[in-house]
């Protein structure tokens, strides 16, 4: 509610300072610009082809992601030898931004259709999720591994029963942070490699100098993070088996 | 009786990573314990007491000496000898039931089966109605009465209870200990209780361990020979009052060894159970 009363402030503000001449309307237009170009964006229906483009991509890229990184996150993390072969590799991989892949994947996947945005949403997802995988099942208490294993649990129960809920709060934390990186590599991809999707509309309309309409892409990828992760949150707090915290 | 455990010259030590010096925690003990029997291993700190529930529970292995369990090596950990810990060791992302049922699940009970078989357990320990709580809706003697019926659930032959009360308040205390002497004499199972409470100990047990301190070894077994039933009264027994100031002298001499060679002594710690003069 609060957060309404600072966004509304900002907006009118924003919009008197426009119409006071204060701010160059060429390098920032007023709101009542940027509203009409929404109006124009969804009127043509564009914006929504190119929402779920953009979304397409991150669900395909994060889903790929989650079913490399949970399982090779849990076997790094139980097997000493697994880890040593797997995380210098991954630990050099890491450091290369999403966007630094963008030549190759254009090379492998070619410019139209998804396979080059989606690749790098992939890889973007892949490590906060492998790591809080990881990271999550290292941080096993022993006294549930030892009370597991005195109650007589086998290697399936130690994984399921024990290993995975215990981490499944890290894992989701791993899903939210990834998910953030997704959408943000997303629109960096498609501003290169596509020819639909929110990048690719924000970059179409830079090239024409539609700038209240490249804002008007800006704030729908902003207002569509902002969703997504709230919606994240909520699945947070119902798959956090740890009491939550009182707020004061 | 034919013994359930038989220990013979079990040695046992650590590696302190900090300096690189190596503790020993076990050096040379040898004991027995019977079958069905309520036994106590009480100690100073620092004198393995713990060390050598682990070792029976098959968390640890020896570095030397024998250790059997019904006539063969201990190897590893057993839901035949399952253990109540100190923090409960609950896992906070099932309910008490859920709790409960995770021993009746890895003996592949089908899961239809399984509730019923769990709600019998909680209801053994007094926690019907609770059987959908998460451990942190429960109070600390409530996880640990979660913590008994569990380890009730695996049907073991033995119990091994690690200062099992020691995070609880004084009333809580001696209502789980009757509790665990009522579920011991109907169960014909063997219990061990490691404890430093010398009259938990003596309250509780058949017999008492008492330890020697660091390397730990036995320096001697008691019969406690006590009238039965035990109920709360017997502490004001003549018996149990000899008793106690036999195994108080006999204690404190070893705390005294261990506090000359600089171990923390825990029963000073514990609200006045025996007090050491320095």
């Amino acid at each position: 509610m609060k957060g309404l009363i600072s966004v509304i402030l900002i907006i009118v503000s924003w919009q008197a300072a426009s119409m006071l001449g204060w701010l160059n309307p060429y390098l920032l237009p007023p709101p009542s610009k940027v509203l009409y170009a929404f109006s124009d964006e969804a009127a043509g229906g564009m914006l929504f082809v190119h929402l779920a483009a953009s979304l397409k991509r991150v669900l395909s890229g994060l889903s790929l992601a989650f079913i490399a990184a949970v399982p090779l996150g849990v076997l790094a993390a139980s097997s000493a030898a697994i880890r040593a072969y797997l995380l210098p590799v991954l630990e050099m991989l890491r450091p290369i931004p999403p966007i630094a892949w963008i030549p190759l994947a254009i090379l492998w996947f070619g410019i139209k259709g998804s396979g080059a945005s989606a690749f790098i949403t992939f890889i973007a997802a892949f490590f906060p999720l492998f790591l809080h995988t990881f990271s999550g099942v290292r941080h096993i208490e022993e006294i549930h591994l030892n009370a597991a294993r005195t109650l007589g649990a086998g290697r399936k129960m130690l994984l399921l029963d024990v290993a995975l809920p215990s981490a499944l709060p890290f894992i989701v934390t791993g899903l939210r942070v990834s998910l953030g990186f997704a959408w943000m590599s997303v629109i960096a991809a498609e501003l290169m490699a596509a020819t639909s999707g929110l990048g690719y509309m924000i970059e179409m309309n830079r090239s024409m100098m539609n700038i209240p309409n490249v804002m008007c892409g800006m704030i729908t990828i902003g207002a569509t993070g902002y969703i997504m992760n709230d919606a994240i949150l909520r699945l947070e707090r119902r798959f956090s088996w740890k009491p939550e915290r009182q707020e004061e | 009786m034919k013994p359930i455990f038989t220990a013979e010259a079990v040695h046992k030590s650590f590696n302190d990573p900090k300096n690189g010096v190596s503790l020993r925690a076990l050096g040379g003990l040898s004991l027995e314990i019977r079958q069905g029997e309520f036994v106590s291993i009480i100690g100073p700190s620092g004198s393995g007491k713990t060390t050598l529930l682990y070792l029976l529970a098959g968390f640890l292995r020896p570095d030397s000496g024998k250790l059997l369990y019904r006539g063969e090596e201990v190897r590893g950990p057993s839901p035949e000898r399952t253990v109540i810990f100190q923090e409960y060791g609950l896992f906070p992302w099932k309910t008490a039931a859920g709790n409960v049922e995770f021993p009746l699940k890895a003996r592949c009970m089908p899961a239809a089966a399984r509730r019923a078989e769990a709600l019998k357990y909680i209801s053994m320990v007094h926690l019907d109605g609770f059987a959908d709580k998460y451990p942190h809706q429960l109070s600390g003697g409530m996880k640990q009465r979660v913590g008994i019926a569990r380890a009730l659930a695996c049907d073991p032959k033995v119990v091994l209870m690690d200062e099992p009360f020691a995070a609880l308040d004084n009333i809580t205390r001696e209502l789980l200990q009757e509790e665990i002497l009522r579920l011991w004499s109907g169960l014909g199972k063997t219990f061990v209780l490691v404890t430093h409470h010398l009259e938990e100990a003596i309250f509780m047990s058949r017999r008492i361990i008492l330890m020697s301190s660091r390397p730990g070894r036995v320096k001697e077994v008691v019969d406690i020979d006590l009238p039965e039933p035990r109920t709360a009264d017997i502490k004001t027994h003549p018996r149990f009052v000899e008793l106690k100031s036999r195994l108080t002298r006999s204690l404190r001499e070893e705390v005294e060894k261990s506090i000359a060679a600089g171990i923390e002594p825990e029963l000073v710690k514990d609200k006045g159970v025996i007090r050491v003069s320095r």
